[in-house]
């Protein structure tokens, strides 16, 4: 009895397996050929990044897809260097009026654009209308004041400004919205408000082909006026988890991932040092971690316990001590900070402690917090660890200090939409950690985002008249030097009433396989690596 | 079977009626405003005139019930609305992302059946021997294990130590090993134990106790008597399966970069992307409905007394 049931057992499972051999036979490519694809005409250099990065849909005019991708398409009319030194790129030169608002631009000769099209004055004056046609760019400078594009020749652009502009080179400079598109991109051809059809720069690269969510694969453009073009191709791999992304550089499927377009997770990074399949690449960054302070909270209402806080907290115990050391709120790479402008507050516990007892606080001691009134110190931090995983371990490194000099902190890790709300909206936190923007973007953009402040639209991060009415000076002024002397008085302004927490200094970090040659990073964060420099060792 | 069949079906449109409600409401509620998350994703200050200029174009300015309204008569259309991050209409984004998602479902429900049914049966007919053990503690192993890591195991194991396949994307069929692999091993540990269950509370029941009494040999006992009465039990672990084999290939996709609905519905969950998330779980809870609604259907057809007891079936 039991022998026939063993037979049909036998035979359903002969049955199912010849189910699953059909299955799979049509399995063609054999597992290694999908690891290291057959060499078709280039070869691939494949990149791990974060998020689809949108590649039918990289309009040179709007914040579709990814920065990294707009910069390796197109090119900026200027270019953003070291320091914020900007200096020639589609444009050679450059003359400024003194009134500001006359802003002459002289084109580069013999560029061209992927398409073969030529590039001259008609194509800046499109790209640059489209832009301002885009309401999303509602907020940017130029879409603000400018008046009118006028094109005396074909290599030469005049934009004019109904009132003096200071920020336009700046905003030129950055990965979008403003680099220059070829007027073939859009239907009909040169319409400012016409559809978009595809992507066509002057830029290294041009779209080879984009799955959605999966990659987007990049080829070279032949006719790039800078250098020579890449003989290979370049594609964006879409890997949302961060562990799948150690994973498929350890299985050799992506070659290079890091940065902020496919961050590795800095507690994998040992599985990468002292390895000689793989090299780590780190470069300085403009961006830093700071902490938000909410001055609706009487605590933090007061100077003297802001200042604590600051004296508290040791930045070099953040990242193991990965980072710079930090010294006020911008990195030194930020434009307009000098070795003396910035004055910082270095660890000092037993500082933070006299400041808060001179302040009125008295210590319990059975509590082990300072307390006014019977009322302890105790503060909500808020975090989100979808975007910043590193932010958890930051922000409990930071409430072992608080609780070192008796204040409490609770720390309140929100789903980033929730995140978002507290810092914009609701204001639901005592202490919110956040970031810098970068590059161009620094110090001006972001400060006037987050500190500019009027009665009507209350400053984001902090509200103080004096740093505010710092921020119009800019505005006013033309001049390199008068800003500077300008941004002195606001980085001291900053941290003389300690309106942030300054936590950590970010680098760049890159791993890529050691088979990938002639790595260097680019000027800006949103184009991290010359990648057209790329070369695959055999 | 007729009446049967149109009063599940009543049934089942009220349902999604009412689940297309509750998801208007619980999306309007949660925290986080799509405005605000999109100006703040390219680097603007989401401030109240730039929201209010997008809340407008999205129709949010509208009170609840317009909005809810205007949705309804859009989808009597046959139409989903456009996504708020994109600004492609709905139904294509779904479109072109489905293929993979379903894929990876059937493949993943077609080797978990094949493999589980059989292991629960034999293993509660050979009740209390090392095979059933062995499966036994399969099983409770395989329900103990979180997916996330099971995943990760895989792609460490066979995708880097001992590099067999691929772990990225879905580009070809050799993709599709170890993602259904791992929804698998799970959904088969929990489909193993309920059969090994019913069918060792079918072979101790009384029908059988005295078919065996009555002399029949197990040739003609197992097949005819226990795998007949099988099917029922079957039919409810199989046919409810859906939502579980749904809720994996999100995190699955997720963990192996599938360019699925998986992906898709949670990147529109953190970016608020009201018409693309309704338009998602729509879609999921109708094809639940309907695969719920085909086991019903099942069961008139396997089961005869539900055949028979018409006034509890027939609404």
């Amino acid at each position: 009895m039991s022998k026939s049931f063993k037979r049909s057992a036998i035979t359903i499972s002969t049955i199912l397996l010849l189910l699953l051999a059909a299955c799979s036979s049509q399995t063609e490519p054999g597992p290694a050929s999908t690891n290291k694809p057959e060499a078709p005409a280039a070869k691939r250099i494949t990149v791990a990044v974060t998020q689809d990065s949108k590649g039918d849909r990289i309009d040179a005019s709007t914040y579709n897809g990814a920065r990294a991708v707009h910069s390796a398409i197109y090119d900026p009319l200027v270019e953003f260097g070291e320091g914020g030194k900007i200096g020639p790129g589609l444009a050679t030169a450059w003359e400024v009026s003194e009134d500001g608002k006359t802003y002459t631009f002289h084109l580069r000769e013999g560029v061209q654009f992927s398409d073969g099209s030529e590039f001259n004055a008609e194509s800046v004056k499109f790209s640059l209308a489209r832009t301002v046609a885009n309401e999303e760019n509602a907020s940017l400078e130029i879409a603000r004041k400018l008046d009118k594009v006028e094109t005396p020749d074909t290599h030469t652009v005049v934009l004019q400004f109904k009132e003096m502009a200071t920020q336009v080179l700046l905003e030129l400079s950055q990965a979008r919205p403003f680099r220059i598109m070829s007027p073939n991109a859009v239907n009909p051809a040169g319409a400012a408000d016409g559809e978009f059809v595809k992507p066509i720069g002057t830029g290294p690269w041009q779209l080879d082909s984009f799955k959605e969510g999966a990659e987007t694969v990049l080829t070279a453009n032949e006719h790039y006026w800078k250098e020579k073009p890449s003989p290979y191709k370049l594609v964006f791999k879409v890997i949302t988890d961060p562990q799948a992304r150690v994973l498929a550089l350890q299985n050799g499927e992506i070659d290079i991932a890091g940065g902020e377009v496919g961050n590795i997770p800095y507690e994998s990074l040992p599985i990468f040092e002292n390895n000689a399949k793989y090299k780590i690449e780190q470069h300085a960054s403009t961006m830093s971690y700071f902490m938000v302070i909410n001055q609706k909270n009487s605590f933090l209402a007061d100077k003297s316990v802001r200042q604590a806080i600051n004296l508290g907290t040791d930045t070099s115990k953040m990242m193991n001590g990965q980072g710079a050391d930090v010294s006020g709120l911008f990195q030194s790479t930020v434009a307009f900070v000098t070795p003396t402008n910035q004055p910082s507050y270095s660890f000092d516990p037993d500082k933070a402690k006299q400041l808060l007892e001179a302040a009125g606080f008295q210590w319990n001691a059975g509590s082990k917090q300072y307390e006014k009134d019977g009322k302890p110190i105790q503060l909500r931090l808020v975090i989100q660890t979808e975007e910043y995983p590193e932010w958890k371990e930051m922000a409990e490194i930071f409430q072992s200090e608080m609780k070192n000099i008796g204040i409490k902190v609770e720390i309140a890790n929100l789903e980033r939409a929730a995140y978002y709300d507290a810092l914009w909206t609701n204001k639901e936190y005592d202490l919110l950690l956040y970031r810098t923007y970068t590059d161009a973007q620094l110090p001006y953009r972001f400060l006037t985002s987050l500190f500019y402040h009027t009665d009507k639209t209350p400053g984001v991060a902090y509200q103080d008249a004096a740093l505010t009415q710092q921020l119009d000076g800019i505005a006013k002024t033309t001049s390199p030097a008068e800003q500077q002397a300008i941004f002195d008085r606001i980085f001291a302004r900053l941290h003389e009433e300690a309106m942030t927490v300054p936590v950590y200094y970010t680098k760049q970090t890159f791993i890529h396989s050691s088979k990938i040659g002639n790595f260097a990073f680019g000027d800006i964060e949103d184009n991290p690596v010359k990648w057209h420099q790329l070369t695959i060792e055999e | 079977m007729l009446r049967y069949a149109i009063g599940r079906l009543a049934l089942l449109v009220f349902t999604l009626f009412l689940l297309t409600l509750f998801v208007f409401a619980l999306m309007r509620l949660a925290p986080g405003n799509p405005a605000a998350l999109l100006l703040q994703g390219i680097g603007a200050v989401p401030d109240e005139s730039l929201i209010a200029l997008y809340e407008h174009k999205w129709g949010l300015d509208q009170s609840f019930v317009q909005q809810y309204v205007t949705w309804l008569l859009e989808l009597l259309q046959g139409h989903l609305g456009s996504s708020f991050v994109t600004g492609q209409p709905v139904t294509k984004e779904i479109a072109s992302r489905l293929q993979p998602t379903l894929l990876l479902i059937a493949s993943s429900f077609i080797v978990t059946v094949l493999f589980s049914v059989p292991l629960g049966i034999v293993s509660a007919i050979r009740e209390n021997t090392l095979l059933d053990r062995i499966v036994y503690g399969g099983s409770v192993l395989g329900l103990s294990v979180p997916l996330y890591w099971l995943a990760i195991l895989l792609m460490l194991g066979f995708g880097v130590l001992w590099p067999l396949f691929p772990i990225i994307g879905s580009g070809s069929a050799n993709h599709y090993v170890l993602p259904v692999a791992a929804i698998s091993l799970i959904q088969g540990a929990y489909f193993v134990r309920m059969i090994r269950s019913f069918t060792l509370e079918y072979k101790h029941s009384f029908f059988m106790e005295a078919a065996r009494a009555r002399g029949l040999r197990r040739r003609i006992l197992y097949p005819s008597y226990l795998l007949r009465s099988m099917l029922i039990p079957v039919l409810t672990v199989v046919g409810t399966s859906f939502s579980g084999f749904f809720g994996a290939a999100v995190m699955i996709e997720n963990v192996f970069s599938f360019p699925g609905l998986g992906t898709y519905m949670l990147d529109m969950i953190y970016n608020r992307d009201f018409p693309a998330i309704q338009g998602c779980s729509l879609l999921v809870a109708a094809v639940i409905f309907v695969l719920n609604f085909v086991t019903d259907l099942g069961y008139y057809a396997a089961d005869p007394r539900v055949r028979l007891d018409k006034q509890r079936w027939e609404l």
